[in-house]
């Protein structure tokens, strides 16, 4: 395709805006770390390791990250396995049951893991009734529970990039090895792991950064010795005190670092295309013995990843839950609540238009930028294809400081004064990879043939995009701008960083706002949050329904 | 109904030359095909043609017009694709009709046009199927329709009929044959099957690594090849390298590994002299069994393997330490048996003698 006045003009509008919503506040944040009174200086940078308090917390984020990333892998395997390789009664519904963990974020489960969990919840109050000794449950500060959390959110996306990269390996390749005589491990080991570690590294890269970076769980633990944390304090002194800005450097780096790695790994493989053969579709049917052992441990680990949400629920409807194992007097008071209550209200209108907001400007720079990457490849295109997935390895909370840090002085952008442009462009920012991925897949199922019958039949360019192309390809944009959006409104790092003002509260401030009230503020938070698992629910629901197997290219980082 | 013409036309993709200098004049009404093995340059030639590729350098003529820098939406070419590429989310109707909304066909005047191209290809009872619900050969059948309605001054037929089974590729071949016959239409048709092109074409090019080899009517490809590449690519051949012996106004002697050959020189793609180094192509139904032979043209050979197929025999016969493969009609005896001695007579009309440095021909 040649590259005409359009495509330059698409390349000069996502360089600009990338590279002033992306580019220019990473730089930004960067010199101001380094550069004290226009002289260079590694103070700051040096600071970090000097104050036990920041080092330590560096250390904790860095755990949560690979102890995050390690559990959700162990989980994720196992299930991945069984769906790429066994056919079973229920599959289907299991498959989907596997994504709803999802639909909370973490700091939300937080709410009413707090129940269960804490010095006098229901589990220790359960122990103390069997009169067994109570345990700490949340010892060694709490790091437990954020980990925890963060898996039982994040294992799903392990488990679709598992899944993604199981179904890409020809089976008859594991064939090929029962042939020459291995046995099931060996052929796990030297055949199977090999030619699916790149999916399984795109995934891991995107656990990692996310439970490294993700403030919502800590905070609502208070765990406060973690770097998200520290980097959410250093806000309110932004301008007398750099360290904030080192702790943002250093979180770039680390991020940038582990997004190398795991390219660089992905790299190392042998990445086998597929060929027309390969179907994961040759599904064995495991035996009697074997269906009771897959559904005990998919149903088991299911139950144990909907336990916050079925917490939170509790919370939401019961007037009293305390020094009681079960919740109590159950009541719909805090879902009317979360509808009419003045902050709980305004934050949920705030949040829906902002995300759908976000997702236009999604829709419309995505779809032409998956056109342009599926249609046309060059050195340009590759180029920019790096660029669009840096946000995916640019953790939300750092993005956001440096949008603070760079347009504070602007009016118009200026959070403080008006957070509504800056979530905008944050949310539209940070989606746009998963809108181009969408779009991207399809217009590359989509044959290019369909669009040249189109023109060798007398169509213009517009006719063929208004009734061949979008119509075709609507599914896959429906799908990105599901995501997109239901993401958006769940999107918390970037939340609490840029949001200032009470009323201008999205969701996430606003449930960690009323979490702290004393009253009835974790039962209407936490009512809200079940209203934005539905949303979330079934916005999965809808796009994996649309996406099939291919959902898992959408969360992974390549 | 436009005629086509090619001047020195290349086509370049970096160092890369997948066409190289091709002249090519196609008349009004032709059904005209392009053939070769895969990857010599056939199918780009034909997305040149349908303006979804420029070449790098040479131009395209429709009539009089030249054909640089039109889109492939102004050409007026009806394509049919080798997937077919009808749109899965509109039924056959709509696939039809749509060129002839894009040229603001009104409504009644569409509809009537659509209905007799699809009953052109024998689809009418199908017009509100998808196209999904239709098989291999029906959807075959929905992109001619589709292609054809728009009254195109160029058909262009990319591989049409690769992606069908044997016996519904032989029932297309009638259609086009038919339809071609019926709208005279301008028809260039791209394939690798050379069964296709001999039994449809009124003319035909043989491309061979981007460059046109040979063009002319399938009798004359078939019976007068001027490479060697051509001789094997049309038809089935026996390849004899053989020696010039003699060289006269009228005829040439060979020395081939089987012996000796006298042909005339209407035989010889090329002026040969004595003492040249050329391929005999012989076709195996250049050779018939014969018991009272005449002493010119006729080896001694041995059977080998013999098939009997009721009116020919297809048989592999030794003569000397050569194999060729001979099929003659049956006569009212037995069939040669392997291990029969036997005399093969050689037809002068079925050889051809041919250089072996000729790759191409300007």
């Amino acid at each position: 395709m040649k590259r005409s006045l359009s495509t330059w003009l698409l390349l000069g509008a996502t360089t600009l805006f990338l590279g002033l919503f992306l580019v220019y506040p990473m730089l930004r944040v960067l010199v101001r770390a380094i550069v004290v009174d226009g002289r260079p200086t590694a103070t700051f940078v040096l600071a970090l390791f000097a104050n036990a308090g920041l080092r330590q917390g560096m250390l904790n984020s860095i755990m949560i990250g690979v102890y995050a990333t390690l559990l959700s892998m162990v989980i994720a395997l196992p299930l991945a396995w069984i769906f790429a390789r066994y056919r079973f009664p229920g599959r289907t519904v299991l498959n989907g049951l596997m994504l709803v963990p999802m639909v909370m974020p973490p700091f939300v489960g937080a709410l009413g893991l707090n129940q269960v969990f804490a010095r006098c919840g229901s589990l220790n109050l359960l122990l103390e009734q069997l009169g067994l000794p109570m345990v700490d449950w949340f010892g060694g500060g709490g790091m437990l529970g954020v980990v925890v959390l963060e898996v039982l959110h994040l294992y799903p996306i392990m488990y679709l990039n598992i899944v993604a990269a199981l179904a890409n390996v020809d089976p008859a390749m594991e064939e090929a090895a029962a042939n020459l005589g291995a046995r099931a491990w060996t052929i796990f080991r030297r055949i199977t792991f090999p030619l699916m570690s790149p999916g399984l590294f795109a995934g891991a890269i995107i656990v990692f950064i996310w439970a490294f970076t993700d403030p919502g769980a800590p905070l609502m633990f208070e765990y406060r010795t973690c770097m998200p944390v520290q980097m959410f304090d250093t806000l309110s002194d932004l301008n007398e005190n750099p360290i904030g800005y080192a702790i943002v450097v250093y979180a770039l780096l680390i991020s940038l670092l582990a997004f190398w790695a795991s390219k660089w790994f992905a790299q190392r493989t042998h990445v086998v295309p597929s060929g027309k053969g390969a179907t994961a579709d040759a599904g064995r049917r495991p035996s009697r013995l074997g269906l009771v052992m897959i559904y005990a441990l998919l149903l088991g680990i299911t139950a144990i990843a909907l336990l916050p949400h079925l917490t939170v629920l509790g919370v939401a409807l019961s007037d009293t839950w305390f020094m009681t194992i079960f919740p109590r007097d159950l009541t719909d008071r805090y879902f009317k609540l979360a509808l009419t209550h003045r902050l709980a209200a305004s934050s949920i209108r705030i949040s829906l238009i902002l995300s759908g907001l976000a997702t236009i400007v999604d829709i419309i720079f995505g779809v032409a930028l998956g056109y342009l990457f599926a249609r046309s490849k060059s050195r340009v295109t590759a180029w920019l294809d790096t660029l669009v997935m840096m946000p995916l390895a640019i953790p939300g909370i750092v993005l956001a400081f440096g949008y603070v840090a760079s347009f504070q002085s602007f009016t118009a952008l200026d959070p403080r004064r008006d957070a509504f442009p800056l979530l905008i462009i944050c949310y539209s920012v940070r989606r746009l990879p998963y809108m181009v991925r969408a779009a991207y897949a399809g217009f590359q199922q989509l044959s290019e043939t369909f669009e040249e019958a189109a023109y060798n039949l007398g169509a213009r360019a517009t006719t063929v995009l208004r009734k061949i192309t979008i119509p075709l390809m609507s599914a896959h944009i429906l799908a990105g701008a599901i995501l997109a959006f239901s993401f958006a409104v769940f999107e918390v790092g970037s939340t609490l960083v840029l949001a200032f003002r009470e009323d201008q509260y999205p969701i996430a401030k606003a449930i960690y706002l009323l979490s702290m009230r004393l009253t009835d503020g974790p039962n209407i938070a936490s009512a809200m949050g079940i209203l934005g698992m539905l949303l979330l629910g079934a916005s999965l629901l809808i796009a994996g329904t649309i996406l099939g197997q291919r959902m898992g290219e959408l969360f992974r980082s390549r | 109904m436009v005629g086509v013409r090619l001047t020195n036309i290349s086509k370049s993709y970096g160092t890369t030359q997948v066409v190289r200098d091709i002249s090519l004049v196609i008349s009004p009404g032709e059904l005209f095909f392009l053939l070769g093995p895969s990857g010599c340059g056939k199918t780009t030639l034909l997305r040149m043609l349908a303006g979804f590729l420029e070449p790098t350098t040479g131009a395209i003529y429709f009539d009089d017009r030249a054909m640089r820098r039109v889109p492939p939406n102004a050409r007026n070419t009806g394509m049919v694709f080798q997937n077919y590429a009808l749109w899965p989310h509109l039924t056959v109707a709509a696939n039809v009709a749509f060129g002839l909304e894009v040229r603001h066909v009104r409504a009644a005047d569409r509809r009537a046009r659509v209905t007799r191209a699809l009953a052109l290809v024998h689809m009418d009872a199908y017009a509100n199927r998808f196209p999904h619900q239709l098989s291999g050969g029906q959807q075959q059948r929905v992109a001619l329709a589709r292609a054809l309605v728009i009254e195109p001054d160029v058909v262009l037929l990319d591989e049409p009929l690769s992606n069908l089974d044997a016996g519904l590729r032989i029932e297309m071949r009638k259609e086009i044959q038919r339809i071609h016959a019926e709208l005279g239409v301008t028809m260039i048709y791209v394939t690798h099957d050379q069964k296709e092109a001999l039994s449809l074409a009124t003319r035909m090019a043989v491309l061979h690594d981007g460059r046109l080899v040979q063009v002319g009517t399938p009798v004359e490809m078939y019976q007068n090849p001027a490479t060697l590449f051509v001789a094997t690519f049309v038809g089935e051949t026996n390849v004899l390298p053989s020696t010039v012996t003699s060289a006269d106004a009228r005829a040439y002697v060979l020395a081939t590994p089987c012996g000796t050959v006298h042909l005339p020189r209407t035989r010889a793609a090329q002026p040969f002299a004595t003492g040249d180094r050329v391929a005999l192509s012989i076709r195996p139904e250049g050779f018939a069994f014969a018991t009272d032979a005449p002493a010119v043209n006729t080896w001694s050979a041995r059977v080998v393997e013999s098939t009997y197929l009721g009116e020919i025999v297809q048989a592999v016969c030794a003569v000397g330490d050569t194999l060729v493969r001979v099929t003659a009609l049956n006569t009212a005896g037995p069939p040669p048996r392997p291990g029969d001695s036997c005399s093969l007579v050689i037809n002068a009309a079925h050889c051809r003698i041919i250089s072996f440095a000729a790759k191409e021909i300007k």
